[in-house]
């Protein structure tokens, strides 16, 4: 029996594989997506676990001053050395300096960490005698391949406040001589004599550890000495090998791929249903003949599995080739993805056995899952009840639904009385209960309106997460409901018209209203991903728009600060000299109340910075009467009338003071891209605390180099704020544009399902065309007919998947602003318009060819069975 | 006048050819009822497509009062179908999206008619074929000589010079079948149709004022129906 039964699902497969072929390419998407995002986890994985034995050598842990901020990184104590070196867990300890030089090469510039070391401790941590000769210094590998360096070669180190040409000793192949940073996010690294690195604030101001812990044990061994001896331990090879970072791209494209994975599984539900309408008959005949229902099932189940098989072979395949060209585009992608993450130009494409077998029965599991409980519910009945299989359309609702309709109402209306938070939900699911009760388009359009009111006029001053998701739900829902509910009066409107091509759209709407199931499911993949679609879209236009109005203002309206290397401060009190170039500064010291920054101002500042948050210049002339502050906040914080606090410098050196403060004001911290909690004018600067000066500028952008310069030789630290920026906006795009890709795989799974009911329709309805054209229509009105259904039925998910996301996308912007700052909220109207008109011309195309190129004569389409 | 001459059609090529039309020749009578009948095979359905223009003969010529139909174009065809013919089918073949109104009112929207008055004359009918209480049911929620009735409201509802039936009794019980023909008959004789029945059905090609006895692609006989006894 077996054999007869394995025969019959394996010709049938054979028979109609061409017809499915289509389908295929979308029901592989799931497994596609799968592979392509486990196998980018791999990659990284199996990157990463080479790179703890080639980057990091003996460096496990990592010790820092636990007083370190953003301006200045303080040294260790010797005590702290010497008490981690009396450990017998401690194995090797590398004392060192480190500050970031520029090293020049033939021409070629590129920033790097540099080790100022002593050979001594060097030669105990990597366990092999180094020497390091005055004005030497050992270059790691791949900083030495960046720039094409070798051994004896002479290069030109730009150290803050020093330039000097270097003899390269050594190159460092691998180990910790070829250290590339914690997250691997420099090029390389110098090692240098410790007296001869100028920029750090002492030495050490950073300790290497080797334990006699493996990998998993650091992190508790870690959190030990930090408690112990209250210092800055981090476990760096723990940290980078568990760090999900490491994994984003992978989860993104899992993450992103959900949608275009729902959207397949949609299509995988449209083929069941179609694949066990078409077999009917064949079916109902073996039963008849004898066949158990167990044999007809088995028989089923045979052959859709052959489906998915092929499927998740395709996918899986494809799969890897999706993780090449990811990698691929974040290798072109600049050497950082986004802050603290990887330098990943070396990453070279890593595929498991086991991501592979994951991705194919994750991308089989749920299409068996749906195929099977259809496949049961068909065979479970006796032979004649498969004959009287619903066709096609006829869908109609079933009793059951209305009663299912009225048991949701009553558990609305119930849940609202415990749950009036979720008010928006909870009239949802009272409306779609209603409309299953009575599914008439008057109502329908009616109860659309009046959640669309509801939810819009009715909207909270501040929206938690659970309203932003509560309304997005109600935008998608009830713009489901409404357009549904138009087909009705549109198609009567094309009912009463009498041209050739009205007769072709009405006979077109007729069946999309009908065949209300696959309508739905071809609607429903294409809403969904066309409303993810769309917000990608909203979301980083408006936070680039927020960001370029941001770098116009930059940090008070300077684009450019200078932090004075805190060492100066030790031998001297002079301030930051002014670099040519600059067009407009402004001095302002820095120090601590009450453990956040505290930025003391000049009159320069005063009269141009510009501080959006507050309207009038009033402050300007208050703040520089002394004991007056203003206070940064978080969105409508309330601020204190005064603030009372001990005022100390950032670094530890100097003496504290405590002030009192008047609040005269306060100013929006999301706007000004450095966190500095307290603005008070340098006429409330208290005397005796060392502060770090620091210079705000505006220098134009063919300056930026030169003063960038003027500032490293002189010792101190310049930094560029738009090239800052513009570093994470990259980061951003490279994310959305990589998330857009795809989602548009969940475009092509929606494309197939279109393909697959046009291909099916022409072929199921070949009878009705014949007919259409025998009693008088021309094969152009019925091929339109064909064209302006699917159209139809894929336009109305992308008008839900528009009307809805329009709505909403302002929720989602608004929750963003509240969280990086007040901006205004703008739809990208030309980017959606070409996104619609590409989507648009695909598809019609695709309909149309498919449509025209099937002619069949109607003579023969007419001897055609039933 | 309905004039066919050396109507011959031939499927395939070379030793897969099958001549299912051997120059047939035959003239119909504007208002006549002629019955096509022979056994499955014997080229009935597709004479009857040939002159019907929903297939084309692989030669010969066919006259409608003097316009050769042969020569024409699809389009042609397709434009003359709407205006002159109307079509009743085995399976009913009514469009399952459109109630028996709508399937009515095609013919009529395809020539272009206003809606108020394609309206009227679809209800009117419907009402002459006893559905005026069925007119916003779709095809699934009529029995079959029911659907047929919708058929024969679609075929003659914007007054065909001909109307060419195929099997309509076929897939419908005695009964049924009988009253569908006396509805074919009566509405014939009051628009003045000329109707042509493609059947195997001994008692309806006895109705026919000919019947056009086929076999192996050519009339084999011509006999007037009302007058037979027993064929």
């Amino acid at each position: 029996m077996f054999r007869t039964i394995a025969r019959i699902a394996f010709r049938n497969f054979l028979m109609r594989f061409k017809s499915t072929l289509v389908l295929i390419i979308g029901m592989s998407i799931p497994a596609m997506l799968l592979v392509g995002g486990l196998s980018l986890n791999d990659t990284v994985k199996n990157w990463i676990v080479k790179s703890l034995k080639n980057n990091f050598g003996p460096a496990d842990i990592s010790v820092e001053n636990p007083r370190n901020n953003i301006f200045v990184r303080l040294a260790l104590d010797q005590q702290i050395v010497d008490l981690l070196k009396e450990r017998k867990d401690v194995l090797a300890i590398l004392p060192v300096s480190e500050s970031l030089v520029r090293v020049k090469y033939n021409g070629r510039t590129i920033d790097c960490l540099a080790m100022g070391v002593r050979s001594e401790d060097l030669s105990n941590f990597v366990g092999k005698e180094i020497q390091i000769p005055s004005q030497g210094v050992i270059i790691s590998r791949d900083l030495a391949d960046a720039l094409n360096i070798k051994e004896n070669d002479l290069v030109s180190i730009n150290m803050t406040g020093q330039a000097g040409e270097f003899k390269v000793v050594q190159i460092g192949e691998e180990g910790f001589l070829n250290f590339k940073g914690d997250h691997l996010q420099f090029p390389g690294v110098i090692f240098m004599n410790a007296d001869e690195l100028t920029g750090a604030v002492g030495f050490p101001t950073r300790l290497y550890l080797h334990v006699d812990k493996t990998i998993e044990e650091h992190e508790d061994f870690v959190n030990d000495l930090n408690q112990e001896m209250r210092i800055s331990a981090v476990a760096i090879k723990a940290t980078l090998l568990n760090s999900p970072a490491n994994k984003a791209l992978g989860y993104l494209t899992i993450a992103f791929g959900g949608f275009s994975i729902l959207a397949s599984l949609i299509l995988v539900y449209l083929f069941v249903q179609s694949f066990l309408e078409e077999r009917n008959t064949m079916l109902a005949t073996l039963r008849i003949l004898g066949f158990k229902s167990s044999h007809v099932f088995a028989l089923l189940m045979l052959e859709g599995f052959a489906y998915f098989l092929v499927s998740g072979l395709f996918g899986a395949s494809a799969g890897m080739f999706l993780a090449g060209f990811l990698l691929e585009r974040l290798k072109n992608f600049s050497s950082v993805m986004m802050a603290g993450t990887l330098w990943l130009s070396k990453l070279e494409l890593q595929v498991s056995f086991s991501s592979i077998l994951a991705g194919i029965s994750g991308g089989l599991v749920l299409p068996l899952v749906i195929f099977t409980a259809k496949a049961r519910k068909i065979v479970s009945g006796p032979a004649v009840r498969m004959l009287r299989f619903e066709e096609e359309g006829q869908s109609s609702l079933r009793k059951s639904t209305g009663y299912v309709g009225l048991a949701v109402i009553v558990l609305a209306v119930l849940l609202t009385l415990f749950y009036p938070e979720f008010s928006v939900a909870l009239i949802l699911l009272a409306s779609v209960g209603a409309f299953m009760v009575f599914p008439s388009s008057y109502l329908g359009t009616f109860l659309a309106t009046g959640i669309f009111v509801y939810v819009l006029r009715f909207r909270p001053a501040e929206l938690t997460s659970w309203d932003v998701l509560q309304r997005g739900a109600a935008f998608f829902l009830a713009s489901w409901l409404l357009f549904f509910s138009l087909l009705t009066p549109l198609r009567k409107l094309f009912s009463r018209s009498a041209s050739e091509g009205s007769v072709s759209t009405f006979v077109a709407l007729s069946y999309v209203q009908r065949n209300k199931r696959n309508s739905f499911i071809i609607a429903l993949m294409f809403s969904l991903i066309v409303f993810v679609v769309i917000l990608t879209l909203v979301v980083p236009y408006n936070v680039e728009r927020f960001v370029n109005e941001q770098l116009e203002t930059g940090i008070f309206g300077y684009n450019f600060m200078v932090i004075q290397n805190p060492l100066k401060l030790i031998f001297t009190g002079a301030d930051l000299e002014i670099a040519e170039g600059i067009e407009k500064h402004a001095r302002v010291y820095v120090a601590q109340l009450n453990n956040d920054p505290v930025a003391f101002v000049d009159e320069n500042f005063l009269k141009d910075a510009m501080v959006k948050s507050i309207k009038s210049n009033e402050w300007r002339k208050i703040l520089l009467e002394p004991g007056t502050i203003a206070v940064g906040t978080l969105g409508d914080e309330s601020v204190p009338e005064q603030i009372n606090g001990r005022i100390r410098p950032l670094f530890g050196l100097g003496g504290s003071e405590n002030l009192t403060f008047r609040v005269i004001g306060k100013f929006d911290l999301r706007q000004i891209l450095v966190p500095v909690k307290y603005v008070a004018s340098i006429n409330s600067m208290p005397a005796n605390i060392r502060f770090v000066p620091v210079l705000l500028a505006r220098v134009d952008e063919n300056n930026v180099s030169t003063v960038k310069d003027f500032y490293s030789e002189r010792f101190d630290f310049p930094i560029h704020i738009v090239e800052e920026l513009n570093r994470v906006l990259s980061g951003v795009d490279f994310l959305v544009k990589t998330g857009l890709i795809l989602l548009y795989f969940g475009l092509l799974s929606g494309l197939s399902g279109v393909v697959f009911h046009t291909m099916r329709s022409v072929v199921l309805r070949r009878k009705l065309t014949a007919v259409l054209k025998a009693v008088g229509m021309t094969n152009k009105s019925v091929g339109l007919a064909f064209v302006v259904e699917n159209l139809t039925m894929a336009s109305l998910g992308i008008l839900v998947g528009v009307f809805a996301s329009v709505l909403f996308s302002k929720d989602v912007m608004d929750q963003i602003f509240s969280m990086i700052g007040s901006g205004r909220f703008l739809f990208p109207i030309w980017n959606v318009l070409t996104f619609m008109v590409g989507l648009y011309v695909i598809m019609t195309v695709t309909i149309a060819l498919l449509v025209f190129l099937s002619k069949a004569n109607p003579a023969e389409s007419l001897r055609v069975q039933d | 006048m309905i004039v066919v001459k050396e109507l011959w059609k031939i499927y395939g090529k070379g030793e897969r050819k099958v001549q299912a039309l051997k120059g047939i020749s035959v003239t119909i009578k504007d208002g006549e009822f002629v019955a096509i009948f022979g056994p499955s095979g014997s080229g009935k359905t597709t004479l009857l497509n040939c002159l019907s223009g929903i297939d084309s003969p692989t030669s010969g010529e066919i006259y409608f009062d003097d316009l050769p139909f042969h020569t024409l174009s699809e389009e042609q065809k397709t434009q003359f179908r709407a205006r002159n013919m109307g079509f009743v089918f085995q399976f009913f073949n009514l469009i399952p999206v459109l109630t028996a109104l709508e399937n009515v009112l095609l013919p009529l929207k395809i020539l272009g008619i206003n809606h108020g008055e394609a309206k009227q004359r679809a209800v009117a009918m419907l009402e002459k074929v006893g559905l005026r209480d069925k007119i916003e049911r779709f095809p699934s929620q009529l029995s079959g000589g029911e659907q047929q009735r919708v058929a024969i409201a679609r075929a003659l509802v914007h007054n065909p010079k001909v109307v060419w039936a195929d099997e309509p009794t076929g897939n419908l019980d005695s009964e049924t079948g009988m009253n569908v023909i006396e509805l074919l008959e009566s509405m014939k004789k009051e628009l003045g149709t000329t109707l042509v029945v493609v059947t195997h059905d001994e008692r309806i090609a006895q109705r026919a004022n000919r019947i056009l006895f086929m076999r192996d692609g050519q009339i084999v006989d011509v006999r007037e129906g009302q007058k037979l006894g027993s064929i």
